[in-house]
This record gives C-alpha cells, structure tokens and sequence, in this order.
C-alpha cells in the first residue's frame, strides 16, 4: 500500500518560514471573520479549512513581498484532489514581514498555472526548477475572502 | 471555534490551570487583535501544530511525540472497530485474524505501529476516511474499490491485476534509474484513489527486449512519460489500468506497477469537479 512519491524534503529554515507563514494567515482569516478550521491532522495534506474548502498554504521568501508581476509555484506532485485552494504568503527576509497575497482554487492552478518542467531556466539561467512546478502571477490570485 | 472537547486538550497540554489558560487567551487576544475565541483556536495550532508534506510511509508513524502516538493508536484502533463492524459483521474474528497477520508479517513493528498500518490499509486517515469525492458520482463512472480485501482477489495465478480503475489524486515527479533496472528506465507514482481509500501505482519507462520465451521483440513503453506528459488532464480523471503487476513485498505491502505488457487509460469526468460539494 506504500510507495513514496519523489518529493522534495523541505530544509528546516524553509518548515520554520512556513510555519510562520501558516500562522499569519490563520491570524489573517481570524481577522477577516473567515470562518476556518484547522487541518485534520498530522498526515492531512492540507493546512486549514476555510469555508469548508481545504486550504495549502504556500509561503515564499524573497526580498520585496508580493508584487504582481511575482510568480507563485506549486511542485506538481503537491497538486492533488485534498486541496482546493492554495493560499500564498510572501515572507519578505528584509522586513521580516508575512504579506498574504491571495489564493487560487485547484482546478485554476492547473488550468491557468503554466507547467514548468524540470530543468527549465529563469532569469538567464539564475533560476533553474528543481522538478515539474505549476507557475502563476501573483496577479491572478484572488484574495481568500473571494472562496469564503 | 474550538470544541470543549479540544480546548480542554489545549489546556492538558499547556500544562496550565483554567486561570492561566484565560490569561493567555486574553494576551493573545490582545497581541493579535483576533477575537478570544481566535486566540484559543490560533494557540490550538500552535501547540498541535505537525511537519507538514509526510507522506504513507512507516517511517511517519514514528515522528509525533508519544502522547499524539497514544491518540492515533485509540483512533485508529476506533476505526478498525468500526471498519469489521460494517464490513465484516458476519466474521466475529476478522478483525483479530487481520491484526494477527499485520503483526505476524510486520516483525519488526509494535503492535500499535501494525495497528497503524493495518487501519491506512482500509482507508484510516487519523480518523477521517478521505471524503474528497461524492461517492455517487465516483461509483457511476466505475471506479473499484481499492481496500485491500476488494484488492487481494484481483491478483490472478500470474500475479497481475487484468483490470483496475481508480480517480487520479495526484502524480509524482518522475524517478530516473541509476541504472537500468531490468527493462525499467524510469518511474512514475500515480496515486488512485475510490474515495476513501488510495494507493501508489508505479508506472515504468521500459526498454524494448526480445522476450525469452517468444523470441519476439517486445517494445519499450513510456508509461512514465505518458504520466508526466499527461499530469494536468490526470488529475481528477479516472483512470484503467491494463496488466498490472501486483507483488507482497516482504514487509507485507502491496505494490502495484506496471510492465511491459502493460498500459493505461483516463478519461476525464464530465463534471467540472470530481469533488462534491467542496468544489
């Protein structure tokens, strides 16, 4: 019954930077009236419920928050049927502020979301994708309120 | 927000009187600007807050701390109950026969690991069976069951499935050989899912070969490739698997993959979401 997909461990600092990032947008939901509830467990594969949708938060770290030309990814083998909605954080590493930047329902990500393969370069080669990842603009998220 | 029921969990696991417990609540409250009972449900997280991204292997079992070990034994063993209630109803000792075999293959495992294990195999997710789907929209497009017990007397005398279908929950990234393992080039993990419970199919590049007993040639499949190529459309779709190869793995697993002889198909379903009223 077992087989393990090829996924990629994240490193401690990355847990931690999403943790906090999860807890921002807990406190965000809570703030907005939203009504969410947390995960099912240790091995759910989502994070929260928003309005009974299943919620994966994804948190981002760079050096300017979330802008609209930004892009937002999901590893492929992360996209399944126990998520309908993947909310995004950016972690800004010089302010040290979490910024939620919206969110985008499953069937969008796959859709609009543009399939990066593994291997692909960005920005002259400076960026290389690690495995298959589904690529979006920051600027077609929708704000969470929008699923609620 | 939070039940009685999970505040008084809180409380035990904060170590800390009802005092305290208001006090802190009221700090956070404050701290946060969310309301008394967002600051009880934001302190729930933190305490109970799990790594995140584990996947079904046994190894994960083994990372909560004891006393969430102790919660998930009870759940689990709950939900076997239940399980061999509605399933079983007629075989008083099906659920004891299953654990002793659990136990009797899994060696090297304590009993309440192999309780663990046994309850994954039937569809336990810490309680939850996986409800992504509207079960009557999955049984109209002819899904089968994945339980172990529907499984096992798939297998026929060759140690193949003829046919199996499932809707895709999601697909791993592809999996390069170091070296050629057999006819494999590649692998895929294709995850299947009923509805309540799932299962990893492996799907294999292979290599053409001349087969040994025909002397013809066989030619190479990219059932990997086809995965990859197809992920977008797969997730959602149900798919049929043709010839699988099913095995016993010495921990008393059962994996699936496929072969040479093997393909597979998916259709998409006609509505927009395989989920019910989520979507």
């Amino acid at each position: 019954m077992k087989a393990v997909p090829n996924v990629f461990e994240p490193g401690p600092s990355s847990r931690e930077n999403g943790g906090i990032g999860e807890e921002e947008f807990l406190v965000y939901c809570l703030r907005a009236g939203l009504d969410i509830q947390l995960s099912l467990g240790p091995y759910s594969n989502c994070d929260f419920k928003v309005s009974g949708k299943r919620v994966d938060v994804k948190t981002i770290s760079n050096d300017f928050g979330p802008l609209p030309d930004f892009n937002v990814n999901v590893p492929s083998c992360q996209v399944s049927l126990e998520q309908d909605l993947f909310a995004f954080v950016f972690h800004d590493k010089t302010k040290e502020t979490y910024t939620i930047a919206g969110a985008v329902g499953r069937e969008d990500l796959l859709h609009k979301g543009i399939l990066k393969r593994k291997g692909e370069s960005e920005r002259n080669g400076k960026f290389i994708y690690k495995c298959d990842t589904y690529v979006l603009k920051v600027g077609e998220l929708l704000p969470i309120e929008a699923f609620a | 927000m939070l039940t009685d029921e999970k505040i008084r969990e809180l409380i035990e696991k904060l170590g800390i009187t009802d005092d305290e417990f208001a006090e802190l609540v009221e700090k956070t409250s404050d701290e946060k600007n969310v309301t008394p009972g967002g600051a009880m449900l934001l302190l729930h997280y933190r305490v109970f807050n799990k790594p995140k991204g584990v996947e079904t292997t046994i190894d994960n079992f083994t990372k909560p701390v004891k006393e969430t070990m102790d919660d998930l034994f009870k759940d689990a063993s709950e939900f076997l109950s239940r399980y061999a209630l509605n399933n079983h109803k007629d075989e008083g000792d099906w659920l004891e026969k299953e654990l002793d075999r659990e136990m009797k293959f899994s060696k090297n495992y304590t009993p309440e690991k192999a309780t663990m294990l046994l309850a994954y195999s039937y569809g336990w997710r810490n309680g939850d069976a996986i409800s992504a789907f509207d079960s009557k929209l999955v049984q109209g497009k002819r899904a089968d069951c994945l339980s172990l017990d529907s499984l096992l007397p798939k297998i026929n005398e060759k140690g193949k499935i003829p046919f199996l279908s499932g809707i895709v929950n999601r697909i791993s990234n592809a999996k390069e050989f170091d070296g050629q393992k057999g006819h494999k080039l590649r692998s895929t993990g294709i995850e299947i899912t009923d509805g309540k419970n799932k299962i990893w199919i492996n799907c294999h590049d292979t290599s053409p070969f001349k087969s040994k007993s025909t002397g013809r040639q066989v030619l190479g499949k990219f059932l990997s490739t086809k995965a990859q190529m197809n992920r977008t459309e797969m997730i959602g779709s149900i798919v049929t698997f043709m010839n699988l190869d099913a095995r016993i793995t010495k921990k008393s697993d059962l994996r699936l993959s496929t072969g040479p002889y093997s393909n597979f198909n998916y259709e998409k379903l006609d509505e927009k979401s395989p989920l019910g009223e989520n979507a």
